[in-house]
């Protein structure tokens, strides 16, 4: 009964995807039917999305309610819908329908307002074609995957006989309340790409990709990557907490999977700055969108199809083969369409200076895409030597390290340095003047991280960027709240929520960096004094460890409902004085896994005391083997990522429409010749016409000139 | 050091590397040692669901196959040769995949395969082979795969070479790309209506309030 | 864009895609083994029914060995018992030995797997894995095919099941009848001349 229900949801899942490709083409491409075109695109998104909402309440009740999961709690059942491979892809179908709807949701008085009055008789006005083009290709990658659903990934097929119990989920699954996070953020994100991927065809059908289009296809963007990074981020949280090494990335082929649509993911928010403000890097960004979601198709295939082994992979038959053959023909078309569409693209501008705000971005580029590279090189090496020679290679975390570490600075540098440049060229005078007190702050903090004890020249040079690039973000809130009180007379803290709420794209950009700062930071620090020590322990024997000290109190043993758990008590200490117990433990579950190990951790802002009980001795002797690791700072990589996802937040909440704005625009609007400002811009109507520049015009100011208004 | 999630290279425990310790079946005792016998009697009664018996990582099978040996308590006069090995041995070990792990090093698993590699190794060294030999001797048990870091020779230097490679072709290109933009003719005036040269901290409201201001002044 | 780039873009595509594909053909958890025509290590480990004794594989030289690393805590080891208390049964022990080795596994439990599971034939303790990590182990079971001159001639990695026997008897039978032939040869040399070589 379910398994119809469910079969059925997924059927009229597909059946909405195929109304809204449709009616997105029809309204985007064709010379009639624009109405119903738009209406059908709006429709269908809306269908698509309820339906698989039901899928998922079908699925999510056929887990709950099924006898052979009783012994899970009920936490862990729930979340395990998105453990298996066919349960993932029904999530995975569930956000991209949702992302539809809310985009079709996003246009509804644009769609609804249009009726007839604005068509002309070839169709819809231009700039109304590319929202329903963008709901079509989404509709095509839905069609896919709820394709797949319908198919190979058949969530609701019934097993038969029907098991009186399934074997529960991996009981690595079952260890963390983060499973319950993690992989949402993280699918959020991954799916979430598909949206600028959507505008980024829509643009190139069109072969138009102007200041509307850029801004929307930002603002999708900031939010998919935000997360992305907090998913990539709980990830690595995850790994520490459950997997007892100590760690929280090694670079492993599913964590880079994850990390290399968010490297050209991150280079496009950059580059697209340029494209807005001087009009250039089209075929560029629209390279990047595209690639962006192609490594997010990649990455789910290499760590879904057993390409490469994973702790993630299943080796499903059709899957795998369904799947690349779905990238290869986007990369195909993709670059085809770009091919075709890049001369109309093109528009005049030079880079005038290498010191610019430009040249900043694109060296930043160059350093996120040749990451990217080097990443997917690694990963994919071991294949490639496998099929030239036959041999089985690894690419392992040294590698990653020694190549991601120089990046890495790099990126820290340019983090500073870029904001500072104005765009076009920079002067000398001024430049110097800039950075006098960062640089002076940053020679400070590596003086300091050498004088506590720091040697190795990559945690040094760390720090000292960071102090560098934290003066400089200091710096721009200090002017940019002076000049707030300067011309609207508000107190400080009342300044800088101006800050926020007013730019909050730039400033928000700048709490988003210093959050990366805190995440280099937490992992200099960690790296370079953390350690590491492993006993044997009788009850009432200390070990002492850093400024810690832990003491075994005692085994235990409880049963759980769904497993048999040993663990240890451990009274820790900090500088003699008790601050709590820890119970590391091994997890034995029914399923007949070999015990899982899960660690015991004390976290301070300082350091944390991470515990994991290696061996026990249940004899009359009672023993336990506990490797303790202290971890300076860690909790900060957490913190860290918290920071950058409140900074993309900021970064694209909306802002409001200010009494003063509102007068500027109006006075604005009622001057003869246009002043180019944003403000401006926005506020005229029919502001979503193409750009000037692209029909090779260029637009005369005041002045004549750029920098003068 | 990377500002981006990036794990630091070879990790150089400060305490002594492991030294297997077993967990022997506990023999009749009280409801505590029946409880725990328990677990023992299903962690090794219960076969792994996995379709080979590889134990996941961070797994310690509880059997006593390996004898006893209590790692020294801190403080006692351990030889001071001793420690120096121990320390190379975990350097070694670090360079050295773990097999039933998700890509960590043998110095950083927990898993008891790791750890009888890591006695391994330290007997090893204890009489008088060089690293070199030890890492040799692995490879020719387990193959390349072992590494961590591919080794430099053969196909393998396409790793090494190529992310340099595309550096420098990324920077020709954007120097080509800039030098086909400079033939374009000379500098063409394209302010747009986004154009904003100055960066004085202000949004762009409050500019346009400003030269708006400013204007109604004039 | 150049005409010539235009249409040469789209299969730069290609290539990648190629790779994958390849990449989706093949077992990725199966470690192919190093030591296939190497001559394989030797040991001498305690005996697994009695500690007192101890097996060396030299004991075997002159007869195909199949090496077996199992252990009372693996399930697929459970699997492929019946097919390894068949090949032990249809093969002489004179022409092929089959020997057991106990991977992180107590001797006494060990006992109790092959008494539990049947079949008669000698094992070893592998204390602390030595051995297996000289065979380039790292899971079980595995089965070794091992030449009378000493060789490796085969790894299987998992169970030696159903599917995976008749493979397995074959490249025995094939080692056997290279034996018989070699054996032949030295016969003919002997009556030849008249003096053992």
């Amino acid at each position: 009964m379910l398994s119809t229900l469910g079969y059925a949801s997924v059927i009229a899942a597909l059946l909405g995807a195929a109304i809204m490709t449709l009616g997105g083409f029809r309204a985007g491409l064709s010379r009639t039917g624009g109405e119903i075109g738009v209406t059908l695109a709006r429709r269908g998104s809306y269908f698509a999305f309820f339906a698989m909402t039901a899928g998922m309440v079908v699925m999510e009740a056929a887990l709950l309610t099924h006898d052979f999961s009783l012994e899970t709690p009920t936490y862990y059942t729930a979340i395990s819908l998105w453990s298996s491979l066919d349960g993932s892809i029904l999530f995975w179908g569930w956000i991209l329908a949702g992302y539809g709807a809310l985009f079709a949701f996003t246009r509804r008085r644009e769609w609804s307002s249009f009726a007839g009055s604005r068509s002309t008789p070839s169709g819809l006005a231009p700039a109304l074609r590319m929202a329903p083009l963008i709901t079509a290709v989404m509709g095509v990658v839905a069609l896919f995957f709820f394709g797949l659903l319908a198919g190979p990934a058949n969530p609701f097929g019934l097993v038969s006989p029907a098991p009186t119990n399934g074997p529960g989920p991996n009981p690595l699954l079952q260890n963390h309340p983060l499973m319950g996070l993690h992989p949402p953020m993280l699918y959020l994100g991954f799916v979430g790409m598909t949206v600028p991927f959507a505008f980024a065809i829509a643009g190139l059908i069109q072969g138009n990709v102007e200041a509307r289009w850029l801004r929307d296809a930002r603002r999708w963007t900031i939010a998919a990557w935000a997360f992305l990074t907090m998913g990539i981020i709980g990830g690595g949280w995850w790994s520490y907490e459950v997997l007892g090494w100590g760690g929280a990335w090694a670079w492993d082929p599913v964590e880079n999977a994850s990390f290399l649509p968010w490297l050209t993911a991150t280079a496009f928010l950059h580059s697209a700055m340029v494209q807005e403000r001087r009009g250039m890097l089209k075929t560029w960004n629209l390279t990047l969108m595209i690639s962006t979601f192609l490594l997010v198709m990649l990455g789910t295939l290499l760590t879904r199809s057993g390409i490469i082994d994973s702790v993630h992979a299943f080796t499903e038959g059709l899957i795998g083969p369904l799947f690349l053959a779905f990238i290869g023909v986007v990369a195909v078309a993709s670059l085809a369409l770009i091919g075709w569409r890049a001369d109309r693209l093109h528009a005049p501008g030079q880079i005038e200076s290498p010191l610019s705000r430009e040249s900043a971005f694109i060296m930043n580029n160059l350093l996120l895409v040749g990451f990217t590279f080097t990443v997917l090189l690694g990963t994919m090496f071991p294949l490639v030597v496998e099929a030239i020679r036959g041999d089985r290679i690894s690419v392992g975390a040294p590698y990653f390290d020694m190549v991601a570490s120089p990046i890495g600075l790099a990126l820290l540098f340019l983090m500073g340095v870029g904001p500072l440049l104005p765009w076009r060229r920079a002067s000398g005078e001024k430049l110097k003047r800039d950075f006098r007190w960062p640089v002076a702050s940053g020679l400070a903090v590596a003086a300091a991280a050498v004088v506590l004890g720091m040697r190795a020249v990559y945690p040094i040079a760390t720090l000292g960027l960071a102090g560098f690039v934290l003066a400089t973000i200091v710096e721009e809130f200090a002017k940019g709240v002076a000049a707030r009180r300067r011309i609207a007379g508000r107190s400080a803290p009342a300044a800088l929520l101006d800050l926020f709420v007013r730019n909050g794209r730039r400033y928000g950009g700048y709490v988003v960096h210093t959050g990366v700062v805190v995440i280099a930071l937490a992992i200099s620090v960690s790296w370079t004094w953390k350690s590491e020590r492993e006993e044997t322990l009788r009850p009432g024997e200390r070990m002492a460890i850093g400024d810690y000290e832990v003491e075994f109190v005692e085994l235990w043993a409880r049963e759980e409902p769904q497993r048999f758990v040993v663990g240890a008590t451990f009274a820790a200490f900090r500088d003699g004085k008790p601050i709590g117990e820890q119970r590391p433990r091994m997890n034995i579950y029914p399923s007949g896994q070999q015990p899982i190990a899960t660690p015991a951790v004390r976290s301070s802002l300082t350091s944390d005391l991470y515990l994991t009980l290696m061996a026990f001795d249940a004899d009359g002797g009672r023993h336990a083997t506990v490797r303790a690791i202290v971890n300076p700072g860690i909790v900060w990589l957490w913190i860290g990522g918290m920071i950058i996802g409140l900074g993309a937040l900021i970064a694209i909440w909306p802002r409001p429409a200010g009494r003063v704005r509102a007068a500027g625009d109006e006075l604005l609007a009622s001057t003869a010749t246009a002043v180019s400002t944003p403000a401006a811009a926005r506020a005229r109507p029919g502001a979503d016409e193409p750009e000037p520049e692209l029909a090779g015009a260029s637009v005369s100011t005041p002045g004549g000139d750029a920098g003068s208004a | 050091m990377t500002g981006r999630p990036g794990g630091p290279a070879a990790r150089t425990p400060a305490g002594r590397p492991a030294r297997a310790t077993d967990s022997r079946p506990p023999g009749r005792g009280p409801a505590r040692g029946r409880l725990l016998s328990l677990a023992t009697l299903l962690a090794l009664a219960a076969p792994p669901a996995a379709a080979r018996g590889t134990p996941p990582p961070g797994a310690v099978p509880l059997q006593d196959s390996v004898p006893a040996t209590r790692t020294p308590a801190p403080g006692t006069a351990a030889d001071a040769r001793d420690a120096e090995l121990d320390a190379l041995a975990a350097q070694i070990a670090a360079r050295l995949r773990c097999l039933v792990c998700r890509g960590q090093s043998v110095a950083e698993s927990s898993s008891q395969l790791a750890r009888e590699m890591q006695a391994e190794i330290r007997d090893r060294l204890g009489r008088g082979e060089t690293p070199e030999q030890i890492v040799d001797f692995f490879v020719e048990s387990y193959g390349e795969w072992i590494l961590l870091r591919p080794p430099p020779h053969g196909v393998n230097l396409i790793v090494y070479l190529l992310p340099a490679g595309a550096f420098l072709l990324g920077l020709a290109g954007v120097g080509w790309w800039l030098r086909s933009r400079r033939a374009a003719g000379p500098h063409v005036a394209s302010p747009t209506r986004h154009e904003d040269a100055r960066d004085d901290g202000l949004d762009p409201e409050d500019r346009a309030w400003l030269e708006a201001a400013v204007r109604e002044r004039r | 864009m150049r005409s010539a780039l235009r249409w040469a873009l789209p299969l730069a595509a290609l290539p990648p895609l190629a790779l994958l594909g390849f990449g989706l053909t093949r077992d990725v958890k199966n470690l192919p083994s190093a030591l296939v025509g190497e001559p394989a290590p030797d040991f001498r480990l305690e005996d697994m029914t009695v500690p007192a004794d101890s097996i060396s594989l030299a004991e075997h030289r002159g007869r195909v060995v199949v090496l077996n690393y199992f252990a009372s805590w693996c399930l697929p080891c459970i699997v492929e018992h019946p097919e390894l208390v068949r090949l032990r049964a249809d093969y002489d022990p004179d022409d092929v030995t089959l020997l057991g080795v106990l991977y992180q596994d107590a001797p006494e439990k060990g006992r109790a797997f092959m008494r539990r599971h049947g079949g008669e034939w000698p094992a070893v303790v592998d204390y602390g894995s030595r051995t297996a990590i000289r065979y380039g182990v790292y899971g079980v079971p595995e089965t070794f095919l091992i030449t009378p001159e000493g060789t490796v001639a085969y790894k299987l990695v998992g169970p030696l099941d159903r599917r995976a026997a008749p493979v397995f008897r074959a490249k025995i039978d094939s080692l056997l009848a290279v034996r018989a032939a070699g054996a032949g040869d030295v016969e003919r040399l002997e009556s030849a001349d008249g003096s053992t070589r």
